[in-house]
């Protein structure tokens, strides 16, 4: 009996670290649905209401920020995925001089912080004249995520034996033919992973969007919350509204990709 | 790793690469079908697109910012100053300022951090209804973007927000957290712990669910402390996560900008003026460029001197 005991208040201490780690968010959803006067006496009665999600759905530029985004987002998406599974077979599957030291590259990319970046960053948009471009925006994010995803996919190849490729190739396969037929089904699970990291980081970016684009109509959601939040100090309802719907792709994303997540991490050691 | 493998391979390659590159190491996992070398020709059809975009969006804008920082560039008419940017630079207490700041903040949030995710991963790591359905929702700190983090503290924080009524029921003060220079920084750093500790929760758990049982099994017959486990058998078994977790926190925490810049701006009075958030304010503030690509120089050029052995870890471990 007291075994059974035990276990319960485990499990309900258990609870109750999860709600006093997730308070500042449960927080900012709970005030979403509270309207506009926010700082009424929190513990009266609370009658939940939407209206601050209709403010920000239908008087915001919010929508139009979260379309921006998903455009950047695809971007990042279509340029980084192709490019690295193809990178990744080459450092799994070819022999050649300097391939070390390319893959070294490779890594220093993954450690350069876009913080020391963002200035010759801004520097090369203003000679290419690619402010406010968000396909240009996707290249950047591509070129951060790439070696993320590089390394999670080569990981992959590298775990497929070798006799596949000998089969494919005495069965006439050229090595294109090998790596799209035959080992490019085999990792589709790591293109899945690598492919949700990139969209999460892209998503999540302030640093590189709140530089390189400047036309208010071209904002990310990330820019345009913030933006949002200083043009309306008062208005708490609509900026925790618009919190938590730009929150619910990246936290989908992450709730898809957490199986993942310690595998692409420690990728990098075991190998 | 041996001395051998790591001449052969630059300490970059992995075993069976090598042992595939060099024959003569290991005669019997050669491939007879394939020749010794591909080219380098061949191989750039495969590596060469990621190298255009590596090029044309970190390798050149890096070259051309430090040509820039020897310049001041103003409307018009760009001038040759030489290090003169930089000597302004070196020369203003700012910037011991800031690199005392970096510091403060990466050391506080890397502990906290660091405590925080082994605690939970500690108290996760067992049996409970609760945990299928918990695990999930405790990274959600870390899912959120910067901005949404930022948002929720900012109101944590605020002038008869939340903190406010609760420190003021319990302690009878309310401390203006945002305005006071010697409070931000500890605010910042409160919500920057909260923010990334799902990180280190995550990947601790996963070492530590990978942990035989019977090991631990063993530890309880012979009637070892809890303490002792974590010493004698759950820290060291789980060494190499713990390095690579931390390695990668503190670089990513040095560089952290989103969780302090949308709180304080680097504010109130630079007492949060961290050096990323300095360079962002120089630029896009001050609007002094050349001074934010010497910044950047210098940054870029710690990040690098640090990060070698991180380099090297992830690759040799």
């Amino acid at each position: 009996m007291t075994q059974r005991l035990k276990l319960v208040a485990t499990n309900m201490a258990g609870v109750v670290v999860a709600v006093i780690v997730l308070v500042p968010f449960l927080w900012t959803v709970l005030e979403s649905f509270h309207g506009s006067d926010v700082f009424a006496p929190t513990f009266s009665l609370f009658r939940p209401t939407v209206s601050s999600y209709q403010y920000v759905l239908l008087h915001t530029a919010i929508p139009q920020e979260f379309l921006n985004s998903l455009i950047a987002c695809a971007a990042a998406l279509a340029i980084s995925i192709p490019v690295s599974c193809l990178a990744a077979y080459g450092y799994s599957r070819l022999r050649f001089r300097g391939k070390a030291v390319l893959f070294y590259g490779v890594l220093v990319t993954q450690i350069l912080p876009a913080t020391a970046m963002v200035i010759p960053l801004y520097h090369v948009w203003s000679l290419a004249h690619a402010f406010n471009n968000l396909v240009a925006l996707g290249v950047a994010y591509a070129a951060f995520n790439m070696a993320l995803a590089i390394l999670l996919v080569r990981n992959f190849f590298d775990n497929i034996p070798l006799a596949l490729d000998d089969a494919a190739s005495i069965d006439g396969c050229s090595r294109f033919q090998t790596f799209w037929y035959v080992l490019r089904p085999l990792v589709t699970p790591a293109v899945a992973a690598a492919s949700v990291f990139v969209f999460i980081n892209a998503w999540q970016d302030f640093l590189l969007a709140s530089s390189l684009i400047t036309n208010s109509g071209r904002f990310t959601v990330t820019v345009g919350l913030y933006a949002f939040e200083g043009a309306n100090t008062t208005n708490w309802g609509a900026i925790l509204a618009s919190s938590v719907l730009v929150s619910i792709p990246s936290v989908l994303m992450f709730a898809v990709a957490q199986r993942y997540l310690v595998r692409v991490v420690s990728g990098g050691v075991k190998g | 790793m041996t001395a051998g493998t790591r001449t052969v391979g630059l300490g970059v390659e992995k075993p069976a690469a090598v042992a595939a590159s060099a024959p003569g190491r290991n005669g019997a996992r050669r491939r007879l079908t394939r020749a010794r070398s591909d080219g380098l020709m061949a191989a750039l059809q495969w590596i060469g697109p990621s190298y255009l975009i590596f090029l044309a969006i970190m390798a050149f804008p890096a070259v051309w910012n430090i040509v820039i920082s020897f310049f001041t560039v103003s409307y018009g008419s760009d001038k040759f100053v030489g290090f003169s940017n930089y000597g302004q630079i070196l020369g203003s207490s700012q910037f011991y300022s800031s690199l005392w700041l970096t510091i403060y903040w990466t050391a506080s949030v890397f502990v906290g951090q660091f405590l925080l995710g082994l605690l939970l991963a500690l108290f996760f790591n067992r049996r409970l209804w609760v945990g299928k359905f918990l695990k999930p929702l405790m990274i959600i700190p870390w899912a959120v973007p910067g901005i949404v983090a930022a948002t929720a503290w900012t109101f944590l924080y605020s002038q008869n927000g939340p903190i406010d009524q609760v420190t003021k029921t319990l302690f009878g003060i309310a401390p203006a957290w945002l305005s006071s220079t010697t409070l931000a920084m500890p605010a910042v750093i409160i919500a920057g712990i909260w923010k990334g500790a799902p990180f280190y929760f995550l990947m601790i758990l996963a070492g530590l669910q990978s942990i035989p049982p019977e090991l631990m099994e063993a530890a309880r017959v012979d009637g070892a402390s809890r303490l002792r486990v974590l010493v004698s058998i759950e820290m060291p078994y789980i060494k190499n996560v713990l390095i690579v977790t931390s390695v990668l926190g503190l670089i990513w925490t040095a560089n952290y900008f989103d969780g302090i810049y949308l709180i304080t701006q680097g504010g109130p009075i630079n007492a949060t003026l961290t050096l990323p958030i300095w360079i962002y304010n120089t630029a896009f503030s001050d609007f002094n460029l050349s001074e934010a690509s010497a910044l950047s120089v210098i940054l870029l050029v710690i990040v690098l001197i640090l990060s070698i052995p991180a380099i090297r870890e992830r690759r040799l471990t």
